[in-house]
């Protein structure tokens, strides 16, 4: 103890710092794990009535009282400003430092170079460590410093603050080992929670068959539990003879019953149910939806996108309504773009998209849909135009974000032709980073109609992974493809350059199996490949789509192939 | 007097007495419009007490039935063409009761025309043919005159009332009748007339599409389909038959992707017009869409089911029913849900046995879902029933369809009387049944009996004929010297004789292109697999052993064609199509790299490729790159990977579902029922 006081005076190397509530029965194991490696303890207490703060205390903890406020990172960021050490440790009561690997935690601390250290942390099925674990990295060390507070109510994590203020932070991989034993009790409760809902609402309806609202609840759980044909059940019996006029929670029993039946497919007898609904509540933007979804599914696309229209139209939902993210906003639009897309009318589809995009602007799917159908509609210019058009982007980050999804959709003449655009009256900042991507549009480009290198199309020393697979193409067979170019693949490919080694490249990584030997990126690896495959199928199709009677056919076929970047999301 | 029947005549003969006989007992007053007839006309309307009423005719229709209608002595008409007739029926007896009691002033008549020879080639329509004589009731319109109602006060109305029940049959549209009559050429020297004054009317314009669509000029019916389109306003009661006719003739004209963007705009409008629907089916599949065709079939068959389009458009026969279900068969077979396909036709045969389509189709499914041939004819007798003669022939035909030659032939001895196309059907069985002597037998007789008739079939049975006889190893020079043969056969029968010095050059002079003759024939016997036959006719010109192995193929002989491709590809550069062949071979093997290679080549040698194969090529290369995708994705799918975007089990959906309609798109050689069975006939084996 006497070399505690004497760092606690300089501050100290590592201080523990934890929130707890009522954890009498498993903080000694946890402090008693952390002596002799930390300087300093501080634990904020949330309100607890057992002992917990007297245990604390017997373990030399400097005890902070915090009212709760529904908000973790509040709690943790109430001790952070007691920790007095170089770096901060957290760790939760639950959890307890590993005797063999925890004294490593003084070593790593005295490292200049090192923001912040992960964890390895254990999570035990059971109360001992006998049941076998889950092994998870988690950043639980990290230096003291008065900028990084942790963020989010619930999931409240630090990474990013830290990575927010020091851009040049250096994380470390550490072996130092945390054994937590209550994960199998959380798991468990969140499921015991839906079975008790579940066995209680059971017992309701026997005892009160009549009350619809019991029948409803159980519905409800049945749904969340995958238990379809009970749900459908319960809701139709919730139901039986009620009056739509009068009960307030008859309009969420329809849009359930809907989904549920859809869940099931039965699609017919899902649209029934939202006509009969939407008799009722034809301002409930919901209903809507789910309508469209039932026609879209049976392949009445143009009554599909009345309907998502209607619900468009409504927009916010009245409040009288229990509604969804996204019905009457960015969920119906972007389904009101596929459906013309897949009719193949692409200006409409666009605006619909660019609209899901205007409600919400972090969206990525309704951009790829943008980007790969106006890339099959053969006209990149307007892509270009309409981009220009109907994004207002208004950080540089947001023209990264556009540039990329235009990249990897293949879309390179567009990309070139905005950029060059917005190039022209960005500023300073964002002409910085948009102007290598001009170069990389460009080199796409030329790929892409298959002129390489030797044609001068070709500008020399493009950057990053696009780089590597040019430097690849230059010495082809002498060297293993570089895996960082795998999601230039399909691209290789198509432009037809170095057919042969890059086709070979191409073929091995196809043979990868998911139980076989090979490098750890097989998965990626397929993944490109089988793209490849299918830019070179689209290619052809592409070349199909020239022959009057069949361009709308090889649209089609177009359109479904996975649009490139697809799921990279 | 309760009802009068009017007839609007100028020289009927031919028609006026089965119109009248129709009317017999109903009326109480016939009054038949005469507008100068020089025929038996007016001698058959007195025959059948008629009142005539002598109208000169002003090339004006409306004024011609209005003299008629204003010489009425009823209290009720009802208005008839001469090449129309009453259909018989109880709704006949119990008119004159309705109208006894009706408190309406018009009533609706259902009209069926016919427009072909085959029982679901005709239309179906409503108009107002029967109303008060006292009410205003008068035609307007010097053609295609429309009735309308004048008030007390003068504004003119359209009219409309209820079905009454009765039902018209019209064949008035029959190709024989508009060309006997001139009609049509009378009707659009009207219409022009007309249009003169009003150039831009668009029912006038619309009228003079369906008279050019009758005088087989599809090219002017669109033009002026498209005019009338332009101008007319959207309530006007024939624009849905408008579209509908407009559709038609783009569709003759080949023009589906305009067709398919016309009916685009119209289909949701007449959701419950099944033509429609089913003409957008139509264009769909000519699109290659058959996902969207799928659609637009359905659409007709629940606008069919629905029941209420008779009332309120012209309508096909079969267009929501029979029809559409065909078309729907037909994509789904496309889409590869054989057992669909299958149910689909069996229906559609069903509702109207007499329709070819659909017996095909559902004999085509059976055969290729493995069921016996005696099983497929003994699903077809219960279904088309064998009482008649002619169903024997139609029976018999789909089975020699589909190779089933021997279940065809007792059907076909039961047929009686046959036309020479059916002779030639019915030799072709024979054929394949191995009995050649029979066949040639059969084929004489159906020539000689029509040596003077139409020429093209008497070729086509004079051609077959002489296979059956080089086949045998008998000349026709020698075996049948007194008949006309041609001197492209003769010059052949010389070749296969052997006569010294004789070459192909020689003889068929002065042909353009001898070996075309030769070809033409060499075609045809692989057509009705006489396999060793089409082996010495292949050897008469140098030219045609390179293109042997392509015939073969397409007939059906695939794997004899693999075996000659494969042993071409050693000595000489495969033409495209032989590696279009061989690719789609290797293809159904499941050797997609080999296949895709054979594609790329295919492609990449020719510069001059036809668009056709073009587009079988590059179809062919696409499948063949999505199969690999596909292959390489499936180990993978199911397990647990950290890519995201439901990685890979998103991609094998987007790819598997991009395959589906390649294959739709029909790349792959569409093999009938009786060229299946010849897959894996080897040559060796036919000629042992």
């Amino acid at each position: 103890m006497s070399s505690k006081h004497k760092k606690k005076a300089s501050g100290g190397l590592i201080s523990l710092c934890m929130i707890v509530k009522d954890e009498a029965a498993s903080l000694p194991r946890c402090l008693q794990s952390v002596q002799g490696i930390v300087d300093q303890i501080v634990v904020v207490d949330t309100g607890s009535s057992d002992n917990s703060v007297a245990i604390a205390k017997r373990y030399g903890a400097e005890v902070v009282h915090a009212r709760w406020t529904n908000d973790f990172a509040a709690a943790r960021n109430t001790g952070l400003a007691r920790a007095a050490g170089e770096w901060v440790l957290f760790l939760d009561a639950d959890e307890e430092l590993d005797a063999g690997t925890g004294g490593q935690l003084r070593m790593l601390a005295r490292e200049r170079a090192i923001t912040g250290y992960f964890l390895n942390i254990w999570n035990y099925m059971g109360d001992s460590g006998s049941d076998g674990a889950t092994i998870n990295p988690v950043l639980r060390m990290f230096r003291n410093d008065r900028r990084y507070r942790f963020e989010g109510r619930i999931h409240e994590q630090i990474a990013g603050p830290i990575t927010r203020h020091t851009p040049d932070a250096r994380f470390h991989l550490s072996d130092v080992i945390i054994h937590h034993y209550g994960y199998k009790r959380e798991v468990v409760i969140a499921k015991n929670k839906l079975e008790r809902n579940r066995e209680l609402l059971e017992r309701a309806v026997v005892e009160e068959p009549e009350n619809r609202f019991h029948w409803y609840n159980l519905g409800v759980e049945y749904f969340r539990g995958r238990a379809l044909e009970d749900a459908l059940r319960a809701f139709r019996q919730a139901r039986d003879g009620i009056d739509y006029a009068s009960i307030s929670y008859a309009h969420l029993l329809v849009k359930h019953e809907v989904q549920c039946l859809q869940a099931l497919r039965r699609w017919q007898d899902s649209l029934a149910l939202a006509e009969e609904g939407l008799a009722w509540y034809a301002d409930y933007p919901d209903l809507w939806h789910a309508k469209g979804i039932g026609l879209a599914a049976l392949g009445k696309r143009r009554k599909a996108a009345e309907a998502f229209a209607a619900a468009i139209h409504i927009g916010k939902a009245p409040a009288i309504y229990h509604t969804e993210d996204g019905m009457g906003s960015y969920q119906s639009a972007y389904w009101l773009g596929s459906m013309h897309e897949a009719e193949l009318d692409f200006e409409t589809a666009a605006h619909w998209y660019a609209e899901a995009v205007r409600f919400r602007s972090s969206l990525l799917a309704p951009l790829y849909r943008l980007c790969h159908m106006m890339r099959i509609g053969g006209d990149e210019e307007r892509l270009a135009e309409f981009v220009e058009q109907r994004f207002t982007l208004d950080s540089p980050q947001a023209s990264l974000k556009l540039a990329d999804v235009m990249r990897r959709s293949g879309c390179y003449k567009a990309l070139r032709i905005w950029l060059t655009r917005r190039l022209a009256d960005a500023e300073a900042t964002e002409r910085a980073m948009l102007q290598p991507w001009l170069s990389v549009a460009e080199d796409c480009e030329a790929l892409a109609c298959g002129s390489s290198d030797d044609d001068g199309g070709l500008s020399t020393g493009a950057a990053g992974s696009l780089g590597q697979a040019l430097a690849w193409l230059g010495m082809a067979e002498q060297s293993p493809f570089p895996d960082v170019a795998l999601e230039w693949l399909p691209l290789l490919i198509r432009s037809g350059i170095a057919e042969g080694p890059v086709r070979d490249v191409a073929g091995a990584l196809l043979d990868l199996r998911p139980d076989g030997e090979g490098p750890s990126s097989g998965a990626a690896g397929v993944r490109y490949a089988a793209h490849a495959l299918c830019a070179l199928a689209d290619g052809h199709l592409a070349e199909v789509q020239k022959t009057a009677d069949y361009t709308r056919a090889a649209q089609e076929m177009r359109l479904l192939l996975p649009a490139q970047g697809e799921g990279d999301r | 007097m309760l009802l009068g029947i009017h007839v609007l005549a100028c020289n009927e003969e031919d028609v006026l007495d089965r119109c009248l006989r129709s009317v017999e007992g109903l009326a109480d007053e016939l009054v038949v419009t005469d507008t100068g007839s020089t025929d038996r006309t007016l001698e058959l309307a007195k025959s059948y007490g008629a009142r005539v009423v002598q109208h000169a005719w002003t090339d004006d229709f409306a004024a011609a039935r209005n003299a008629g209608l204003d010489a009425a002595r009823t209290v009720w008409v009802l208005v008839l063409d001469a090449d129309e007739h009453i259909a018989a029926g109880a709704t006949r007896l119990k008119l004159r009761e309705l109208l006894r009691q009706a408190d309406g002033d018009a009533f609706r008549v259902a009209i069926q025309s016919r427009y072909g020879s085959g029982e679901s080639e005709s239309l179906r329509h409503e108009a107002v043919r029967l109303f008060r004589a006292d009410c205003g009731f008068r035609y307007t319109g010097v053609i295609h005159e429309q009735l309308v109602r004048r008030s007390v006060s003068g504004t003119i109305a359209g009219v409309d009332g209820r079905q009454c029940g009765l039902a018209l049959l019209h064949d008035g549209y029959l190709p024989e009748a508009i060309a006997r009559k001139g009609k049509a050429q009378r009707n659009l020297r009207l219409i022009e007339k007309t249009l003169r004054l009003t150039p831009d009317d668009p029912f006038h314009l619309y009228n003079k599409g369906v008279t050019l669509c009758q005088l087989n000029k599809p090219k002017d019916a669109c033009a002026a389909f498209a005019l009338a389109y332009l101008f007319a306003p959207s309530e006007v009661p024939y624009r849905p038959t408008l579209v509908r006719d407009y559709a038609k003739a783009l569709l003759a004209r080949d023009r589906a992707d305009e067709a398919a963007a016309l009916l685009h705009r119209e289909v949701d409008r007449y959701g419950d017009y099944p033509d429609v629907q089913l003409l957008y089916g139509d264009s769909l599949m000519r699109q290659h869409r058959v996902m969207e065709a799928r659609s637009a079939y359905e659409a007709a068959l629940e606008a069919g089911a629905a029941g209420s389009a008779a009332a309120r458009y012209v309508v096909e026969a079969g267009a929501g029913s029979y029809r559409a279900r065909c078309g729907l068969a037909a994509a789904e077979a496309a889409l590869g849900r054989a057992d669909s396909a299958q149910r689909l036709f069996e229906a559609a045969a069903g509702e109207a046995p007499r329709y070819v389509d659909a017996l095909a189709g559902w004999a085509e499914q059976l055969q290729a879902a493995g069921k016996s041939d005696e099983a497929i004819r003994a699903a077809m007798a219960s279904c088309v029933g064998l009482e008649a003669p002619e169903l024997l022939a139609l029976q018999a035909r789909v089975l020699g369809g589909i190779g089933a030659y021997a279940a065809a032939l007792p059907l076909w001895r039961e047929a009686g009387p046959l036309t020479p196309e059916e002779a030639r059907a019915y030799a072709a069985c024979l054929i394949g049944a191995g009995l050649v002597r029979e066949a040639r037998a059969v084929l004489m007789a159906a020539w000689a009996a029509g040596w003077s008739a139409a020429e093209e079939l008497a070729a086509e049975l004079s051609m077959d004929a002489a296979l059956c006889s080089w086949s045998l190893g008998e000349l026709v020079e020698v075996r049948e010297p007194s008949c006309p043969w041609s001197p492209a056969l003769l010059a052949v029968d010389r070749l296969l004789a052997g006569v010294e010095g004789a070459t192909a050059e020689l003889l068929i002079e002065p042909m353009a292109d001898p070996s075309a003759a030769v070809q033409q024939l060499l075609g045809r016997a692989l057509e009705l697999g006489l396999l060793p036959l089409a082996g010495r006719l292949k050897e008469l010109d140098a030219s045609l052993g390179e293109r042997y192995a392509y015939a073969l193929y397409k007939n059906g002989y695939t794997h004899a064609a693999a075996g000659l491709l494969l042993q071409a590809m050693e000595q000489r550069q495969l033409a495209p199509e032989e590696l279009c062949c061989l690719g789609e071979l290797l293809y159904g093997k499941r050797l997609y790299g080999e296949a895709l290679a054979l594609f790329e080549r295919a492609i990449a040698g020719a510069a001059d490729l036809s668009a056709e194969l073009a587009v079988t090529a590059r179809l062919g290369a696409a499948a063949c790159s999505l199969s690999l995708a596909m292959e390489a994705l499936l180990p993978w799918a199911g397990a647990q990977h950290t890519l995201g975007g439901g990685w890979p089990n998103a991609d094998l959906e987007h790819v598997q579902s991009a395959l589906i309609r390649v294959h739709a798109a029909g790349w792959r050689t569409p093999f009938t029922g009786a060229q299946r069975r010849r897959a894996n006939v080897l040559e060796a084996q036919e000629e042992s």
